[in-house]
């Protein structure tokens, strides 16, 4: 089972395109399993980096000085400022869930995105000591994650809708507009299709970019040895600025998302 | 591109998280830097009123430093005064002392002239008498006479 090098350039990707999984059927390592799969590099990497921004968070407090205030604390209060000033300016009324919610999605998007700049063989390689073959260090390519992430926001998003509008005036709004009560079906059919569309986007954004970033690490990786450095750079420091965008864009939407459920006529 | 069980376990990875951030941090944190920011407000407050009360304490030491200047030279001005005026009161006794004393000397001038022309011409009778007896108790030569009037007067 162990690898066998040296890989044609194919399946040198293909190998590091592979999830770690987990067969729920045969409770086995492999895939196989159809829907009853558990991506164990995904979850894994998710749950260290989401106790990594729990921690660093619970960190800064319990040594949070107002008098001098560190690096890291300076950063984390720049951060939630803007952040609370974002919120204040686009979703109107008293919430209790909407900063924290953006918070969590930026700064754990952030830090899985981040996995994208690790050496692409570097998790694979130390793990496959560990007698595990295939890892996919980046979280953000995996399909399952982005989703996870946007549907729930989408539930979220029909939340809102109910909260802030009421059924009534939700029904109201889901059969006439944007055409008027005449035209009821078709406002109705806009209205599931806007709404199915923004989970859509939002995670296929994400995935699409670090996938294609990854994609490229590794096509770069492909390359010989003496001239990786060249392209590698260049697309790394490229991609630091994808990372920080595409955990931006991720917080932002959700926030206009649901400004816009929680707002009525819009 | 499989959607799998991992969809699932990955949103309640999320909603863990969200919960455990909207629990445990963002209240803390939220709560830190309001203080914080309470904290540098008050401390800009103060550091403001600190310069007015500098400003407030800058003109009020000018106007007691121009009091004091405007004080020191009146009292001077009056040191001045009384100064002259003492040299006057000093000349003025002084010159009355020195009339008065001049008038005294002349005084005593006078009497002890006086009394040096009164012994004189007690001294002269006496050496008259004197002589006057000496004539009359012996036989004197003419020249002898003569010598003793030329002595007498001499003596005189």
């Amino acid at each position: 089972m162990v690898t066998s090098l040296p890989l044609t350039e194919s399946e040198y990707i293909q190998h590091h395109l592979t999830y770690y999984q987990l067969n729920l059927r045969t409770l086995t390592i492999g895939n196989g399993g159809g829907f009853w799969t558990l991506n164990l590099d995904t979850l894994s990497l998710t749950i260290f980096s989401g106790i990594l921004i729990v921690s660093l968070f619970y960190f800064v407090i319990k040594n949070f000085n107002s008098e001098r205030p560190g690096k890291l604390q300076t950063a984390i209060e720049m951060a939630v400022e803007s952040l609370q000033n974002l919120i204040k300016e686009m979703f109107h009324g008293e919430d209790k869930l909407i900063a924290p919610l953006a918070l969590t999605i930026f700064s754990w998007i952030f830090v899985l995105n981040s996995f994208d700049l690790v050496p692409v063989d570097f998790l694979p390689r130390i793990l496959l000591f560990f007698g595990i073959e295939h890892f996919r260090t980046v979280p953000t390519d995996d399909v399952n994650l982005t989703f996870a992430l946007s549907f729930s926001v989408f539930l979220l998003v029909i939340y809102y809708n109910f909260k802030g509008k009421g059924c009534v005036n939700l029904t109201k709004e889901v059969f006439s507009s944007p055409f008027g009560i005449w035209l009821a079906p078709i406002n109705f059919i806009f209205r599931i299709i806007e709404e199915a569309v923004k989970p859509l986007s939002l995670s296929l954004r994400l995935f699409g970019n670090m996938f294609a970033g990854e994609l490229i690490f590794l096509l770069i990786a492909t390359m010989p040895w003496w001239i990786q450095w060249t392209a590698g750079g260049i697309w790394s420091i490229f991609h630091i600025l994808v990372i920080s965008i595409q955990a931006f864009i991720f917080m932002m939407l959700t926030v206009v998302y649901l400004s816009m459920a929680h707002e009525s006529g819009h | 591109m499989n959607i799998n069980l991992t969809l699932f376990g990955e949103m309640l990875t999320f909603a863990i998280l969200v919960w455990v951030i909207m629990k445990y941090i963002w209240p803390p944190l939220m709560k830190a830097i309001q203080e914080r920011q309470e904290k540098i407000a008050a401390g800009l407050e103060a550091a403001q009123r600190g310069q007015r009360e500098l400003k407030l304490i800058q003109t009020n030491a000018a106007e007691q430093i121009h009091q004091a200047k405007i004080k020191a030279s009146t009292i001077l001005d009056q040191a001045n005064q009384q100064a002259t005026a003492f040299i006057e009161e000093g000349k003025a006794s002084a010159q009355t002392e020195r009339a008065k004393i001049l008038a005294q000397a002349k005084l005593n001038i006078e009497q002890e002239i006086n009394k040096t022309k009164d012994e004189l011409q007690q001294h002269v009778v006496d050496l008259v008498i004197a002589t006057t007896e000496k004539l009359l108790q012996q036989k004197i030569d003419e020249t002898t006479q003569k010598n003793l009037i030329n002595k007498l007067i001499t003596n005189i």
